[in-house]
């Protein structure tokens, strides 16, 4: 056996269809001989998930600004891997506008939108503090942005159980609940807030707009090809990747108001455990997308499509009598699993060809 | 040993050498890419002992024809005879195990290993319970032999390019080569390390080795090699034998009617005008590993005038250069540019006032080529601040498409699916036109075919002449240097050793004050 | 294929999701204007319940973890069996916070009209999605926000917890007693003052200085930290019988393992334990000594009865709060059920120890045994038939702590002569320790009182 490097790769948009078709078939596949899964019920599940675009809506909407956002610093070779940091920042930001200041009961629609606006400040300012000892000390920004995750996690934590304890709340260890009036209102017939939607477009457009017709959008997309050409057409190095990530937190961090303001309205300690893991769910968004923003929409809603597929599978065997343990939640994971090793594989394949050569001696 | 030259049918006609058997023959050798044939039907003979040069220009081929004699591409058609038996190579162990072994123009070693520990990497008659002290001395032997100078001991982070080459051809000895690849190896070394590896190439020969010298460069073909085989488009355009080779023959096959333009003058000069564009005072400036590489230079170049700094490489050219454009900081000295102290100015600054900047090895730090022509010129701080206006830009792109006779399907073309000449024009285009003032070159032709590269340099002086540019143009090339220089400034050691009008200055004092 | 192109297959998918987003949301939307319509007309009269139920299940956690989940589980299979003529059932684990809603709209879309979700996380969410879906009836369980959909329900152990403090205060023989706690909950702290009380009853009786050491680790399913806990107050503070809240085994397993080690002669104190929530004698045969089970069939099988029955509507669930104790039958006291359906109360080998330690009941004055105690008021407990109805909504919670009703000079008790939570006691409080409580001599604390319950009595230590 051979592996040769391909001359000309295959088509990119190719793999990830190619992964999520094989993916899928490799789940009913484990699905049936480790667990004895119905074929049936588990594609009749994925059919589900896929056409309940009001049911995947709000997974779909902060996947996709997750992904958005870690487009853009992987555009410029910048891993962030932080995403979870910034979002938690967002959310304490958001929470602060909820709870501690006036703004909610002055001018409800004004809180809201201080809530979105200051989550972005709050996730740009945390993804700063990774990029500049990335950018002037040369620290690899993957396990500092990682770590940040946790960091961020421990502040809000000690904040909750301390100075923003609530005090509703039975001795549970969470903030009080936001006032109703900046619980962000739903898209009728969908899972998702208004406030989520118009966001969304916002962000889809303006980096659109930024990747395609700025001078930052090309420096960053130079930066992940050629960061020595950005030196030597007198661009500074170190301030791109600032940028870049900044950038990458400033959108990331919104998620955090829409996780607050759409989902679970308040903070319940510890937040590690009560988080979404949008954060990292992104990156898998990110990377199905294969770095094109267009494609970013289509991959959270393949990802969140698989979501509800799992709790509409659990749904249609749950009911089964005498039978405990089913494929259950596990069933998301499997999916996923699936997924990414097939994508992983695929984009070997795609640039190494493979051949089978008999030798004769 | 009967003349082979442009013979359509050189396979029938070449008889044995000597009575030896070839040790690699190639027959019909096809390799076909999506829309290109890149090798059409190629046969070829090399016969062991003996130095064969694989001559052409960029793109003829040459590079596939190594991959698939290394095992790397497999072709479509034809066989790979070794040793007069039919083999198929299937990868690069394959072909070590025949005795073929490459070395390609980059150092394929790993930097954070000693030199003793890259050499044993893939040997496999060292393994771990050879004592550290027998490695040593083999490799110290072995190196003696071959007449350079390494110390096995050494990281190669800290080698010198030279060295790495060196270290390189060390472990293909050791490897067991019968039959070496020489992949543009020392196309990019300086001319007095050429020299000494021309020394060791013939001894290899000598003892019955083979080599096989992969080049763009015809005087390196002329200056080693028994036989010259010269490809052009996929297919061998002729075999000649030294004796017969001659450089006009070789560029006629080379070049087919492009050779006419290959010509060495002296490109037209115009009278500088009196007001002086950069001037360096006392400039101090640290190399990589500590010291100082520029060690108190003071030149200055006047507008519309061409100065060329001759240098053997690694005598402060670069760190000049680098500093020249504020990549580098300055421990010494001022930089003067129209008058004004630039000395602790940014390269934005330069960039945005009409400074172009060739650098060294273009496609690793002139363009990106993973992005588009178009990306590649509106990343120029000159043509993108805040709001990119694309359709000023791909006016301005398709202009230099033409202008400079860039081949691209579009100007949305990623820089990499171009051709080497291809990408340097692109560089060379961009570059002269944000140089409203000044140029700032090194090497601006070293990865050019002669053909190629004497017209870049005709673009450039061009350019110089017209639009009263004033340009500084490091080379290690001295052909370039007499050919582009208004006036010729020796660079040995970081200092300034002598600056000559180019009309008047002698080529042997001005390589005896390079190596002095 | 070319950057328009992409550009436009894009614009496409967009178009093509927000069509079928409006679509799906018009569909909804017309449900749901029809439903508000019906809501708006107060009570209507024209109410049918469903000829078949279909009725689902949001667990927070695995339903393997042999605990929380586990036992609603159980109580989902049994009624889903009981009721099989008309009730059909599903269920949906591992549900996070965040996607609560998600499930419930997919389990809404099935056509699913009844919707259990048992954890107090869910309690916002599941208040949110009834207003989404006014017609469909929703129970929550621990939490304390209704509406006229959704109403509530619990089951509480603190009788049990009590009757588990006087056998500890027995066999305990450092009067270090421990108590692992998942968190610092109301429940939590009125489980753990309950167990601390029927130590001190007993302990205190036979010379010992009781102390009851408590450690908070922060998560209701745990088995390492559990253990770990147990481990540290075992070994640091020389616990020897220990209560805890949390939804693995681990802790017996431990326990089982020290008291091995202890009657091999290894060790210098055993380290006896209290199951909780799901049978958990046959994980420790030598440490469990007797522990808390719970049914949830018997209020799963009350709601869903009474909606049956037309009872229950999507329009009067308001005061809907179940309040169950040990009269109601969905919890018991013991560590073991027999294949013949009888309740281990306490590991037989723990009763000849029981039965030999005696005291004297502060009720009556009489002197028995610690056994004879503990089965006594174990049926003055269950013993309290009136009390369920009490029990039912949030309207009649407040009559609980009425015991007896004179009638022609004749008392009658309606209540359980005794509650563990009766004055004098005096405690601190959790956030401020320095800040004191103190409950009058006579009176009985109230469902409100145990509800919000957010101190210790005086002889629990908490170490964070």
């Amino acid at each position: 056996m051979v592996i040769v490097r391909r001359v000309k790769p295959l088509p990119y948009w190719i793999i990830p269809i190619i992964a999520l078709l094989a993916g899928i078939a490799i789940s009913v596949i484990i699905l049936y001989v480790l667990m004895g899964a119905s074929p049936a019920a588990v594609l009749s599940a994925i059919v589900y998930g896929f056409t309940r675009p009001g049911v995947v809506a709000k997974t779909f909407v902060a996947l996709t600004i997750v992904g958005i956002a870690l487009l853009v610093s992987f555009k410029g070779s910048i891993w962030n891997i932080g995403g979870e940091g910034q979002i938690t920042f967002g959310l304490m930001a958001a929470t602060w506008v909820a709870l501690f200041t006036a703004l909610p009961y002055i001018n409800p629609g004004l809180a809201q939108a201080s809530m979105i606006l200051l989550a972005m400040v709050a996730g740009g300012i945390w993804a700063l503090l990774a990029a500049l000892p990335r950018a002037y000390l040369g620290l690899d920004e993957v396990p500092v942005t990682l770590i940040m995750n946790y960091i961020a996690y421990y502040i809000v934590d000690i904040l909750v159980r301390g100075p923003w304890l609530g005090k509703h709340v039975y001795n549970y260890i969470r903030t009080d609940t936001i006032p109703s009036q900046v619980m962000f209102p739903q898209v009728p017939g969908t899972t998702m807030t208004w406030d989520g939607l118009f966001l969304l477009i916002i962000l889809l457009v303006g980096v659109w707009y930024l990747l395609k017709n700025t001078s930052i959008g090309l420096r960053i997309k130079i930066l992940g090809n050629n960061p020595n050409l950005l030196r030597s057409s007198g661009i500074s190095v170190p301030l791109m990747v600032i940028v870049a990530l900044t950038i990458s937190g400033f959108i990331a961090g919104s998620v955090g108001a829409l996780y607050l303001g759409g989902d679970v309205y308040r903070i319940s300690y510890p937040v590690e455990v009560h988080t979404a893991n949008y954060g990292y769910t992104g990156i898998l968004v990110a990377w199905l997308s294969m770095l094109e923003l267009i494609a970013v929409p289509i991959a959270a809603y393949i990802v969140s499509a698989l979501y509800t597929a799992g709790i509409q599978y659990q749904i249609l065997v749950g009911g089964h009598l005498g039978q405990l343990i089913t494929a259950g939640s596990a069933i998301v994971d499997v999916f996923i699993g699936s997924i990414l090793l097939m994508y992983t594989i695929l984009i070997t394949i795609s640039e190494y060809k493979i051949k089978i050569i008999v030798k004769k001696r | 040993m009967a003349a082979e030259a442009n013979n359509a049918k050189p396979t029938f006609l070449s008889p044995p050498q000597e009575g030896k058997e070839p040790i690699v023959s190639l027959r019909g050798i096809t390799k076909r890419f999506p829309g290109v044939i890149a090798l059409d039907h190629i046969d070829l003979d090399i016969y062991p002992g003996t130095v064969h040069a694989l001559l052409g220009e960029n793109g003829a081929g040459k590079s596939t024809l190594v991959k698939v004699l290394y095992g790397i591409y497999t072709p479509d058609e034809g066989e790979i005879i070794i040793n007069g038996r039919s083999t198929r190579l299937t990868s690069p162990a394959d072909a070590i195990s025949t005795g073929i072994v490459m070395v390609s123009q980059s150092p394929q070693i790993i930097d954070t290993l000693t030199v003793a520990e890259n050499i044993i990497l893939g040997l496999e008659k060292y393994n771990h319970f050879v004592p550290v002290t027998k490695v040593y001395k083999t490799i110290r032997e072995e190196s003696k032999r071959v007449g350079i100078k390494i110390e096995p001991g050494i990281e190669v982070w800290r080698l010198s390019y030279t060295q790495k080459q060196l270290v390189e051809i060390l472990r293909a000895i050791l490897l067991g080569a019968k039959v070496l690849l020489l992949d543009e190896a020392i196309t990019y070394l300086p001319i007095e390390e050429k020299k000494r590896f021309y020394k060791f190439i013939r001894q290899f020969a000598d003892e019955g080795g083979t080599v096989v010298l992969i080049t763009h460069k015809i005087y390196e073909a002329m200056d080693v090699a028994d036989k010259i085989t010269v490809l052009r488009r996929g297919k061998v355009a002729g075999h000649l034998d030294r004796k017969e080779a001659t450089i006009e023959k070789i560029r006629a096959l080379m070049f087919g009617e492009r050779s006419a333009e290959i010509t060495y003058e002296r490109l037209p000069t115009a009278q500088p005008e009196p007001n002086t564009v950069l001037e360096v005072k006392d400039l101090w400036v640290m190399g990589d590993f500590g010291g100082y590489a520029v060690q108190g230079v003071s030149l200055e170049v006047k507008e519309g005038e061409v100065l060329g700094i001759a240098g053997v490489a690694g005598n402060g050219q670069k760190e000049l250069i680098q500093a020249i454009m504020r990549l580098r900081p300055v421990i010494k000295g001022k930089i003067m540019y129209n008058g004004e102290d630039i000395t602790r100015k940014t390269t934005y600054y330069l960039r945005i006032n009409g400074v172009g900047y060739i650098p060294d090895l273009p496609a690793k730090y002139g363009v990106s080529i993973e992005n588009s022509i178009i990306e590649n010129i509106a990343v120029l701080p000159v043509y993108s601040r805040g709001i990119i206006n694309w359709d000023k830009i791909r006016e301005l792109t398709l202009k230099l498409i033409k202008e400079f006779e860039i081949k691209t399907p579009s100007p949305d073309t990623p820089v990499k699916f171009l051709s080497g000449g291809n990408i340097m024009k692109v560089l060379v285009a961009r570059e002269l036109t944000v140089a409203t003032n000044l140029l700032v070159a090194y090497n601006p032709t070293r990865a050019l075919d002669e053909a190629t590269a004497i017209k870049v340099r005709k673009i450039i002086k061009d350019k110089v002449l017209k639009n009263k540019v004033s340009a500084i143009i490091a080379s290690e090339d001295l052909d370039e240097i007499f050919q582009i220089s208004d006036r010729i400034a020796v660079m040995n050691s970081g200092k300034i050793v002598g600056v000559f009008p180019a009309d008047k200055a002698k080529r042997e004092e001005i390589e005896h004050l390079m190596v002095m | 294929m070319s950057r328009n192109a992409l550009i436009g297959v894009f614009i496409i998918a967009l178009i093509i999701v927000g069509a079928v987003a409006f679509y799906a949301g018009t569909l909804y939307a017309a449900g749901k204007t029809t439903s508000t319509a019906t809501t708006n007309t107060a009570t209507p009269t024209t109410w049918t319940p469903p000829t078949t139920i279909k009725a689902a299940w949001i667990y927070v956690g695995p339903v393997g973890d042999f605990g929380w989940s586990y036992m609603h589980d159980l109580g989902r299979r049994i009624v889903a069996d009981l009721f099989k003529d008309w009730l059909k059932t599903t269920y949906v684990e591992s549900v996070s916070e965040d996607k609560l809603g998600q499930t419930i709209d997919t389990l809404v879309s099935q056509g699913y009209n009844v919707i259990f979700t048992t954890s107090f996380e869910f309690m916002d969410g599941t208040i949110a999605a009834a207003k989404k879906y006014p017609n469909v009836m929703f129970f929550h369980c621990s939490g304390y926000k209704r509406a006229h959909n959704v109403g509530t329900y619990f089951a509480d152990l603190y009788q049990v917890y009590y009757l588990d403090g006087l056998i500890a205060g027995a066999l305990t023989k450092t009067g270090n007693i421990g108590y692992v706690a998942a968190y610092t909950t109301p429940e939590v702290v009125r489980h753990i003052n309950a167990f601390a009380i029927g130590a001190e009853e007993v302990g205190k009786q036979l010379g010992k200085n009781i102390k009851v050491h408590v450690i908070e680790i922060g998560a209701w399913f745990a088995p390492d930290k559990a253990r770990n806990a147990a481990e540290t107050l075992w070994k640091n503070y020389d616990v020897d019988v220990l209560a805890y809240t949390e939804d693995s085994t681990a802790i017996l397993q431990l326990a089982e393992q020290i008291t091995k080690d202890y009657e091999a002669g290894k060790v210098s104190h055993p380290l006896y334990v209290f199951s909780h929530y799901s049978p958990g004698w046959i994980y420790g045969k030598d440490a469990v000594v007797s522990g808390q089970i719970v049914h949830w069939e018997i209020i799963y099988a009350d709601i869903l009865s009474k909606i049956k029955a037309g009872i229950y509507t999507p329009y009067n669930l308001e005061h809907v709060d179940y309040w169950y104790l040990l009269n109601s039958g969905a919890v018991d006291f013991g560590c073991w059920i027999f294949p013949n359906g009888t309740v281990m109360h306490i590991n037989p080998k723990f009763v000849n120890i029981l039965k030999n330690t005696y005291v004297t009941d502060k009720l009556t004055g009489k002197k028995m045994s610690v056994y004879e105690l503990v089965m006594e008021r174990y049926i003055m407990f269950k013993d309290a038939p009136m009390l369920t109805p009490l029990e039912l909504t949030d309207l009649t919670h407040k009559y609980q702590t009425i015991v007896k009703i004179t009638v022609d000079n004749k008392t009658i008790f309606i209540g359980t002569p005794f509650d563990p939570f009766t004055g004098p006691l005096e405690g601190y409080k959790l956030k401020n320790p320095s800040e004191k409580v103190t409950i009058p001599a006579g009176e009985r604390l109230g469902h409100d009182q145990l509800w919000s319950m957010d101190w210790f009595v005086n002889w629990v230590v908490y170490h964070s």
